[in-house]
C-alpha cells in the first residue's frame, strides 16, 4: 500500500511544446512508495511525453520535477537509469542478434573492464533475478528467438538490474497473450507491494488498470482531468474523464451487428494449401505455414485468430503479396496473385511497414497513387486534385493535427494509424488485410478503425482481419479461424464462437476438427 | 461509436486550397535554409582551410585571388573550368537520383570509362567516312547501352539479392577502367602512337564546338538533361517512390511500390549518365581514348551531388564549383607554389563541415 506523505516524485507545471503543438500543458502528477499507478488518456493526449520527461528523453520547457524531496534536472534515459527511474517502452530497445545477457549488458562496458566479466557478472545477476521472480528467462538465448512477452521479461530485467525503483511501462499489455498478462500483473503487484517500488502503467485499457492500479490520473489533450483512487474509480467515470463530452457518444458504441445471411457468392479471396517456409532468400520469414486454406465471399469479414508468433506474420506477407508461396496458391477474384492496386493492406507493425515517418502527411497518403500507374505522370504531390483528395480523406478520417505539410512522425499512434488506412480504404478495395487494426489504439480510434473496417466490407470487399483480440474478432468478423503452429485450427461462425472455445484452439487444442476448412 | 465521418465539402475545399498556396512557399523556404546552411558551411571549411595553408607557411588571401583569377581572368581559364565541370555535372545528376533513394552507388568512375571506350570502339571501328550525325548518335548510344549494362550488375544484385551497392560499384570500378586500359593496349592499339593511348578519332566523331571555343555539344547536353533529371527526381512518380524508398523501403513496398524495380532503373539512369560523361570527354575533349582520362570525376561527383544536396539544379553550381577548385589549385601550383594535392584536403575539409551542418541541422528539427 502507498505510503503517504513522503512521495516518490513529484511533477509540477509540466508544461512541453512541439512548434504549435501543446503536447503537455501544466501538468501536475505524483508518484508515492509502492504504488502502481495508472496513466490514462486518449492517444495524444500527451502521456508518452509526460512519461518522456519523467525519464529524461524530454525536457520540459517549464515546470520541475522532484525525486524523494530532491529536484531533479535529467539529462537523458542514463542519468534517470542512474537515480533508478526506468521505462519499459511499448517497442522494444533490443539488439535482436545478441544474447539476453549481451543485451542487458549493453551500455555497461565504458569502466574499462573486461567485457568477459562483465557479462559473466550481468548473467549471473540475471539467473538470479529470473529466479526470484519466476521469469524463465534463459541469459543466453538470443533476443531474436524470444517471443514478445519474453523480450518484455528482458526489458523488466534490465530495469531490475539497475535497481529501479520507479518503473515506466508503455502500454505493457499490448503484444502478451491472455496468460501473460496474468504473470506481468502478479510481477507488477509483487514489486509494488513486496519490494516498494513504483509502477506506471500507461495505457488506455481500462479494464485491466481497474483491478491493477492503486491511483489512476488522466490526461486529455495535454492536460490533466484528474486523479482517482482505485476506490472511487468506476469504468463509467473514467471514460467520461479520458473522452470528455465524446463519452456519451462512445457508451453507445456497441455495434449491432445484423445477422448476415450466408447466400455465398463466389469468393472474392480464395486460399488454397498456402504453405509459407523459411528460406536462404527470405529474410521476413521465421515460421512456418501448413496448408492454410479459407474463403472470404464479397462483404464478408473474416477473422484470424491466434496467439502471437503462430505464423500471422508469415500469412500476412503473403496475403499483401509481400512474399511468394512455397505451395499452394492465393486467388482474387479468380485471378492468381494479390493485385496489389486493389488490395488494402493495414501491416501489423505500422511502424516499420505502415506511414513513412520522414515523408509529409500528403506524401504518405499519395503514396498509392504514386506506385502506381505510369512512373513519368506527374508526382501526385503535383497535382491539385490529388491534393484536394488527400485533403478531404484527412478531414473525413479525422487526422489530427490536420495539415497535409506535416511529417507523420508528428501524429501519435492513432493518428498514423488513421493516415494508413485512408490510404489504404482509398485504394477501393476489392480486398482488405487489416493486421493488429487497433493494437495499441484508444477507445475511440480503435472504435473508428472497427467501423471503417466494417464499412469497407459493406461496400463489398473480402475483408480479412488478423488479430489477437479475441473481443474484437467476434464483434467485426463474420467467420473466425484460430491459427496455431502456422496451420488452420478450425472455424467458427462468429454468432457461435465463444472466447473459451477459441481461446482452446488457440492453446492448440483441436476442437471440432470437422469443421476445419478441406 | 463515433457519429459518422462526413466529409465537410467546404472544409476540405478550403483546406486544399490554403495549401496548393503554401507547399509552394514551404518548399522555397525549406530550399532557403538548406542553401543558407551549405553556404556557411562552404565558407567555415574555406577558413579552416586558409588556417591549414597559413600554418603551412603560405598566405591564404593570396592563394584565394589567384585561384579566382585562373578560373575568371582568361576566357581558357573558364574554358578549362567550364569543360572539366561537365563530366562532374552528368556522373552527380545520376548520384543525385540515386541519393534520394539512398542507394548510395559510387561506380561513376568505372561507367564513365566504360562509356568513353563503347564511344572509342565506335568511333575508331566504323569508316572514316561515317557522317558525322550517324557517328556520333551512334557512338554515344553505344557509350549509354555500355555504361547502364555496366550499371545493371550492382544494381540487379543491390535489388534482388541485398548486396551492399558502395562495395560493388566502387569494386567494378577498377574493373571499368582497366577494360578501357586493355582495350587500348590491344585491340585499339595503333603501332604508329606511343603507348597509352589510342589514334586520334576521324573528324566525323569530333563533337560541334561553339564557334573556336572549345565548348563542345556535350556541355550543352548536359544542361539540357539537368530540367529532365529534376522531373525524374521531383516532379513525376518515379521520383516519388524513390523518395518513398530512401525513407522506408519495406514501408514503400508494403503500400505497393515495386522497389527492386524503381532501384535496378535508378542504377541504370545514373549509368547512362556517366556513360554519356565519358562519351562526351572523349568526343568533345580528348579526341582519343587515353590512359587516366578521368581525374577521378566519379568520386569527386561523389562530393558534387553532396554539396548540392542532391538537387538536380543545384548541381550545376556545384559542379562548376568543384571544378573551379581543381582548376584553380594549379594555378595556385604554378604561382605560389602550393601543392596543387591541398585542394584534396580542402574538399575533404568541405565534406566534413558540410556534413556537420547536416547533423546540427537533425537535431534541432522538431
Amino acid at each position: 500500500m502507498p505510503a503517504h506523505g513522503a512521495a516518490a516524485v513529484v511533477m509540477r507545471g509540466i508544461t512541453k511544446r512541439f512548434g504549435a503543438i501543446v503536447a503537455n500543458d501544466g501538468v501536475d502528477f505524483d508518484l508515492d512508495p509502492g504504488e502502481i499507478h495508472g496513466l490514462l488518456g486518449e492517444n495524444g493526449s500527451g502521456k508518452t511525453t509526460l512519461m518522456s520527461i519523467l525519464y529524461g528523453l524530454l525536457q520540459p520547457d517549464e515546470g520541475e520535477i522532484a525525486l524523494a524531496g530532491r529536484p531533479l534536472a535529467l539529462r537523458g534515459p542514463t542519468a534517470a537509469l542512474r537515480e533508478g527511474i526506468a521505462m519499459i517502452p511499448q517497442r522494444f530497445r533490443l539488439v535482436p542478434t545478441l544474447s539476453v545477457a549481451e543485451n542487458v549488458a549493453l551500455g555497461l562496458e565504458p569502466r574499462g573492464r573486461r567485457q568477459g566479466r562483465v557479462l559473466r557478472e550481468v548473467r549471473g545477476r540475471l539467473l538470479e533475478l529470473a529466479g526470484r521472480y519466476g521469469l524463465g528467462v534463459d541469459p543466453d538465448g538470443r533476443v531474436e528467438s524470444l517471443s514478445m512477452g519474453e523480450r518484455q521479461r528482458v526489458e523488466i530485467l534490465r530495469a531490475l538490474y539497475h535497481e529501479s525503483r520507479i518503473l515506466l511501462m508503455d502500454e505493457p499489455t499490448s503484444v502478451l497473450t491472455p496468460g501473460e498478462v496474468e504473470h506481468l500483473f502478479a510481477m507488477i503487484r509483487r514489486m509494488a507491494a513486496e519490494e516498494g517500488r513504483t509502477v506506471v502503467l500507461v495505457t488506455h485499457k481500462l479494464r485491466e488498470v481497474i483491478g491493477l492500479a492503486d491511483r489512476m490520473t488522466v490526461l486529455r489533450l495535454g492536460r490533466k482531468v484528474g486523479t482517482f483512487a482505485a476506490a472511487g474509480a468506476t469504468f463509467a467515470r473514467l471514460v467520461e474523464a479520458m473522452m470528455g463530452e465524446r463519452a456519451s457518444a462512445a457508451n453507445g458504441a456497441v455495434p449491432t451487428r445484423a445477422p448476415r445471411a450466408a447466400p455465398r457468392a463466389a469468393p472474392v479471396l480464395a486460399v488454397e494449401g498456402l504453405c509459407v517456409r523459411p528460406a536462404a532468400g527470405e529474410p521476413l520469414v521465421s515460421r512456418e505455414l501448413r496448408d492454410v486454406g479459407f474463403e472470404v465471399g464479397p462483404g464478408e469479414v473474416y477473422g484470424i485468430a491466434g496467439v502471437e508468433g503462430n505464423g500471422q506474420w508469415e500469412l500476412e506477407l503473403a496475403l499483401a503479396g509481400l512474399i511468394a508461396p512455397a505451395r499452394g496458391e492465393i486467388r482474387v477474384l479468380g485471378q492468381l496473385g494479390i493485385p496489389r492496386e486493389r488490395t488494402a493492406y493495414i501491416p501489423s507493425d505500422g511502424q516499420q511497414w505502415g506511414v513513412i515517418r520522414d515523408l509529409t502527411l500528403a506524401e504518405n497518403l499519395l503514396l498509392a497513387d504514386a506506385a502506381a500507374g505510369s512512373s513519368l505522370s506527374p508526382a501526385p504531390t503535383r497535382r491539385p486534385a490529388a491534393l484536394a483528395a488527400a485533403a478531404r480523406a484527412i478531414d473525413r478520417y479525422r487526422i489530427v493535427p490536420p495539415d497535409l505539410r506535416l511529417r507523420a512522425r508528428q501524429l501519435s499512434g492513432g493518428n498514423a494509424q488513421k493516415l494508413l488506412l485512408a490510404r489504404e480504404l482509398g485504394r477501393d478495395p476489392v480486398l482488405v488485410i487489416a493486421a493488429q487494426p487497433t493494437a495499441g489504439l484508444d477507445v475511440a480510434s480503435a472504435a473508428f478503425v472497427r467501423a471503417e473496417l466494417r464499412r469497407a466490407a459493406d461496400a463489398g470487399a473480402a475483408v480479412v482481419v488478423i488479430s489477437s483480440d479475441l473481443d474484437e474478432l467476434i464483434e467485426l468478423a463474420d467467420r473466425i479461424g484460430v491459427i496455431y503452429e502456422g496451420a488452420l485450427q478450425g472455424e467458427w461462425p462468429a454468432e457461435s464462437a465463444t472466447v473459451g472455445a477459441l481461446g482452446a484452439a488457440m492453446a492448440g487444442v483441436r476442437v471440432q476438427p470437422e469443421a476445419a476448412p478441406a | 461509436m463515433m457519429p459518422e465521418p462526413r466529409a465537410t465539402r467546404s472544409g476540405a475545399a478550403a483546406l486544399a486550397a490554403g495549401l496548393g498556396a503554401t507547399p509552394r512557399a514551404d518548399a522555397f523556404l525549406r530550399g532557403a535554409r538548406e542553401t543558407a546552411r551549405v553556404a556557411l558551411a562552404v565558407g567555415a571549411g574555406v577558413l579552416v582551410a586558409a588556417g591549414f595553408v597559413l600554418a603551412l607557411g603560405y598566405d591564404p588571401l593570396a592563394a584565394l585571388r589567384v585561384m579566382f583569377e585562373t578560373v575568371f581572368r582568361s576566357w581558357s581559364g573558364f574554358v578549362d573550368t567550364v569543360l572539366q565541370a561537365t563530366p562532374l555535372l552528368l556522373i552527380a545528376l545520376g548520384y543525385a537520383l540515386c541519393y534520394r533513394a539512398r542507394v548510395w552507388t559510387v561506380g561513376g568512375e568505372g561507367q564513365f570509362h566504360l562509356g568513353a571506350a563503347a564511344a572509342g570502339l565506335v568511333a575508331l571501328g566504323l569508316p572514316t567516312a561515317t557522317p558525322a550525325p550517324v557517328g556520333l548518335t551512334l557512338a554515344l548510344a553505344a557509350a549509354i547501352a555500355a555504361a547502364a549494362a555496366w550499371a545493371l550488375v550492382p544494381g540487379w544484385l543491390r535489388a534482388h539479392r541485398g548486396v551492399n551497392e558502395v562495395v560493388s560499384t566502387l569494386m567494378l570500378n577498377f574493373v571499368g577502367i582497366f577494360v578501357m586500359s586493355w582495350l587500348i593496349r590491344t585491340v585499339l592499339r595503333d603501332p604508329e602512337i606511343p603507348l597509352l593511348q589510342t589514334a586520334a578519332f576521324p573528324e566525323a566523331f569530333h563533337f560541334p564546338v561553339v564557334g573556336q571555343s572549345r565548348l563542345h555539344l556535350g556541355v550543352a547536353l548536359a544542361l539540357a538533361l539537368v530540367p529532365a533529371v529534376a522531373y525524374l527526381a521531383n516532379g513525376c512518380a518515379f521520383g516519388a517512390r524513390a523518395q518513398a524508398i530512401g525513407a522506408n523501403p519495406r514501408a514503400s513496398r508494403a503500400a505497393g511500390v515495386d522497389v527492386p524495380g524503381t532501384i535496378i532503373a535508378l542504377f541504370l539512369l545514373s549509368g547512362a549518365l556517366a556513360g554519356l560523361a565519358g562519351a562526351a570527354q572523349v568526343l568533345g575533349v580528348t579526341h582519343r581514348l587515353l590512359v587516366g582520362l578521368s581525374h577521378d570525376f566519379g568520386y569527386t561527383a561523389v562530393l558534387v551531388a553532396l554539396l548540392a544536396r542532391n538537387h538536380p539544379v543545384a548541381v550545376i553550381p556545384a559542379a562548376f564549383f568543384f571544378s573551379a577548385l581543381v582548376v584553380g589549385a594549379e594555378g595556385v601550383q604554378v604561382e605560389l607554389r602550393i601543392p596543387s594535392d591541398f585542394v584534396r584536403v580542402f574538399m575533404g575539409i568541405l565534406v566534413l563541415f558540410v556534413l556537420a551542418a547536416d547533423a546540427l541541422a537533425r537535431r534541432r528539427a522538431p
